[in-house]
């Protein structure tokens, strides 16, 4: 007891070092690591990483040597131009290998650790020494000590100033990295911030989709890459790798003027970057308030609630569910870019190259068949959402068993808002189809439709049985997740592949047939067929979700 | 099971109709606004449109909401969504209200709000079910109480009721009238009484002081 005696007689603890900072918060870590081996997951994680620890080991050692290569050859030739490339290519590496994985996972908490007595300063240097455990700056780290030995190899006289350039260019890359993350933080941790982020990044990566066609396009009328070459390098040395590339290259030649100059204003960039860093890590020391809660304020004048929509036909309990899921649905950044998708998908194929009708369109020798290619693609995008209807709702899925509903109205009624968004997805990928390629003849398009009819209720009639016996919870804001479980993928993959391969097999043998026409009375006929059993198997859903309503309200509800 | 003199298993929707309730994970759909929540709640509970849009907005006055009107729920603090999920649970006017923890993270203010309405809804005739670990609420709230003790009903009755049988069994233990100092047992007492457990004693930290 003689600790706890001791610490009564002063019971303020003493401020701690930085030293002992540093050791507490190394300890913190690896009782995290040990801990995380006691489960399964954590031990697989765990190999999983040492795997991963390997590959990247042998990158870097193996990039480390070839970059001494290459800075061996620059330094004794006196031209740094592949030293330039390469000093880009490991800032583009450092910079946004992490960027993609962060976006999906939840935000680090660095401010963690400021409910502890922590001055300002040891907070700043343990946030920067953060990043010194980010493994891709232990692989930069390794390939930057390459350039290092090839250039002190080759000029060893160069080896001081040329340590002091590449090693300006270690801090300013990470301290630019974590500036990044400490603002990618800051509006991951706030909803409205963190979904528009993650729009603009799927953006992003569609727009590169459509790099590679623009790129061809445009070089296909101007033949001038040379001028836009030398425009490039030029702005490029204004920039840290062309920077850092430059200062050593002056060096090489003796102009040691410009060479510090060129230091001076990578310094400069470090500065800029350590202040950034500064400001935000100084509003997280500051105690700054990211609550999503909005502060509440005096209303102007009256306001006013409007009726909810009144669909003609339908009761008004089914309009209401229509409305709340179409409300869900287009304010989901997530659920809207997947329904843009088919449209995305045309403009993209109208900008292949050769696809005015010749070699590189896809659709060349079927033009006719680009707006049934479409529509099926929508229904198959529609999978996400029709085949897990409940998982959206959560634990509003409470409210459908209180409330005086019946459940096979509730179902309809998203089965028709569902349809809805299909007969819109169907009208736009008409209207982009006969803009960009051409007008579906009359034949076609009657036996899309018909398909649709006949397709249409199978996907709903398995999509209320997967939705009752395999719900998901998931949250309608976040990319890159799965919405359904295995088991509803597995089924839904099988229903595609046997209503679009039997559609497929219809429409081909009538084409053979020289009666492409036939198809569409045998679609409508099944259509008959698939929704009457679609109306059947409605009427029994709601036995089969009052029988399984613990289980789904035990994963809808799910914290 | 009858529920306001209707069989549930025949007529649930008949019974749904007259039952509100707000359950522990409060049935929100974050993605709406508080207004299209409570049009929703309204329209599935039977309610024409217009009625709805005078009933979202005279519960959303009520309870201190009608600034958020077009703010998502999701972006609501927890004592917003409770105070939103209880305006959801009587738009329709129930005659039954099942409450789960119904003051649990509200603030001193919201807390106020919500114990109005509710003491008008008995006055009115209403019957109210809570549930709640804090006892003094109970007790300050409830006309008639049950005490469930690892997942079983071991006491009921109205609070003079449950009172009298623990006093009476005090009694009878120890041989003398068990009468606490301040003349009354609290609902805490007859609690830890009838679930067989005493108050913790005051355990010592020796750097506390």
């Amino acid at each position: 007891m003689a600790g706890v005696a001791d610490s009564v007689e002063s019971p303020v603890p003493a401020v701690l070092t930085k030293g002992q900072l540093f050791s507490t918060v190394a300890y913190l870590r690896g009782r995290l690591l040990v801990n995380s081996l006691r489960t399964v997951r954590g031990r697989l994680e765990a190999v999983s990483r040492l795997l991963l620890g390997f590959s990247m080991t042998a990158a870097s050692l193996g990039g480390g040597v070839l970059l001494a290569v290459v800075a061996h050859k620059c330094a004794v030739k006196s031209n740094a131009l592949y030293l330039d490339l390469a000093l880009w290519l490991i800032f583009g590496f450092w910079q946004l290998y992490p960027l993609f994985g962060t976006l999906f996972s939840p935000p680090f908490e660095s401010g963690e650790l400021l409910r502890f007595p922590l001055s300002f300063s040891s907070f700043y240097l343990l946030s920067f020494s953060y990043e010194l455990l980010n493994p891709v700056t232990w692989v930069c780290g390794m390939w930057m000590l390459g350039i290092f030995v090839g250039t002190a190899i080759g000029r060893p006289l160069l080896a001081i100033p040329a340590g002091a350039v590449l090693l300006s260019f270690v801090l300013f890359n990470i301290l630019l990295a974590r500036v990044i993350f400490t603002w990618l933080e800051r509006w991951l941790a706030q909803r409205k911030t963190r979904e528009l982020l993650s729009i603009l990044f799927f953006l992003f990566i569609i727009s590169l989709q459509f790099l590679g066609p623009i790129l061809q396009h445009y070089n296909q009328r101007h033949r001038q890459p040379s001028e836009r070459l030398i425009w490039l390098m030029k702005v490029q040395k204004f920039f840290p790798p062309g920077l850092t590339a430059n200062s050593l290259g002056n060096m090489f030649l003796g102009r040691y003027a410009l060479g510090a100059a060129a230091l001076a204003g990578l310094a400069g960039y470090i500065l800029i970057f350590a202040l950034l860093l500064q400001i935000r890590l100084r509003a997280q020391y500051s105690g700054e308030n990211l609550s999503e809660g909005v502060a509440s304020r005096q209303v102007s004048g009256k306001w006013k609630v409007t009726a909810g929509w009144r669909l003609p036909g339908f009761s008004n309990s089914i309009s209401a569910i229509i409305e709340k899921e179409l409300h869900y649905l287009l304010r989901s950044g997530p659920i809207v870019f997947t329904l843009v998708m088919p449209m995305v998908i045309l403009v993209m194929f109208r900008f292949l190259p050769g696809s005015n009708g010749h070699s590189g369109n896809p659709f060349r020798h079927a033009m006719d068949f680009v707006f049934p290619i479409g529509v099926a693609y929508s229904m198959l995008i529609l999978t996400n959402i029709v085949y897990n209807t409940f998982g959206a709702d959560a634990a509003g899925f409470q409210m459908y068993l209180a409330a005086p509903v019946r459940m096979g109205d509730i179902l309809l009624g998203k089965n028709m808002a569902h349809s809805l968004v299909l007969v819109v997805e169907t009208l736009g990928v008409l209207v982009l189809t006969s803009l960009l390629f051409q007008p579906p003849s009359a034949t076609v398009f009657s036996l899309t439709i018909a398909g649709v009819l006949f397709a249409l209720p199978i996907n709903l009639m398995a999509g209320n049985v997967m939705s009752v016996y395999s719900p998901k919870k998931y949250d309608l804001s976040t990319f890159g997740r799965q919405r359904a479980t295995g088991a509803t993928a597995f089924v839904s993959m099988g229903i595609h592949v046997f209503v679009l391969g039997s559609c497929a097999a219809i429409v081909f043998m009538a084409k053979a047939a020289g009666y492409l026409w036939i198809a569409i009375p045998i679609f409508a006929v099944m259509a008959a067929i698939t929704w009457a059993v679609y109306a059947f198997v409605l009427g029994k859903m709601a036995k089969a979700i009052l029988d399984r309503r613990e289980v789904m309200l035990a994963e809808l509800c799910r914290v | 099971m009858r529920i306001l003199g209707i069989d549930l298993a025949e007529n649930s929707v008949e019974v749904k109709r007259q039952v509100g309730v707000v359950p522990e994970g409060l049935s929100l759909f974050g993605r709406l606004t508080a207004v299209e929540y409570l049009t929703f709640v309204g329209r599935m509970y039977g309610l024409d449109p217009q009625t709805t849009a005078e009933r979202t907005k005279e519960l959303l006055d009520f309870m201190e909401l009608s600034d958020k009107h077009k703010t998502l729920v999701t972006d609501f603090s927890h004592g917003m969504q409770k105070k939103l999920a209880m305006a959801a649970a009587v738009i329709h006017g129930p005659k039954i209200l099942f409450l789960d923890e119904p003051f649990e993270g509200v603030d001193a203010v919201a807390s106020g709000t919500l114990k109005s309405m509710l003491q008008r809804m008995i006055s009115r005739g209403a019957t109210i079910f809570l549930t709640s670990h804090v006892l003094e609420i109970v007790e300050r709230l409830c006309s008639h109480l049950a005490i469930i003790h690892r997942g079983r009903l071991v006491a009921q009755g109205s609070l003079d009721e449950l009172r009298a049988g623990v006093e009476a069994r005090l009694a009878s233990q120890s041989g003398v009238e068990a009468v606490p100092s301040n003349g009354r047992l609290t609902l805490e007492e007859i609690f830890l009484a009838t679930v067989g457990q005493s108050k913790h004693t005051e355990q010592e930290l020796s750097w506390l002081g």
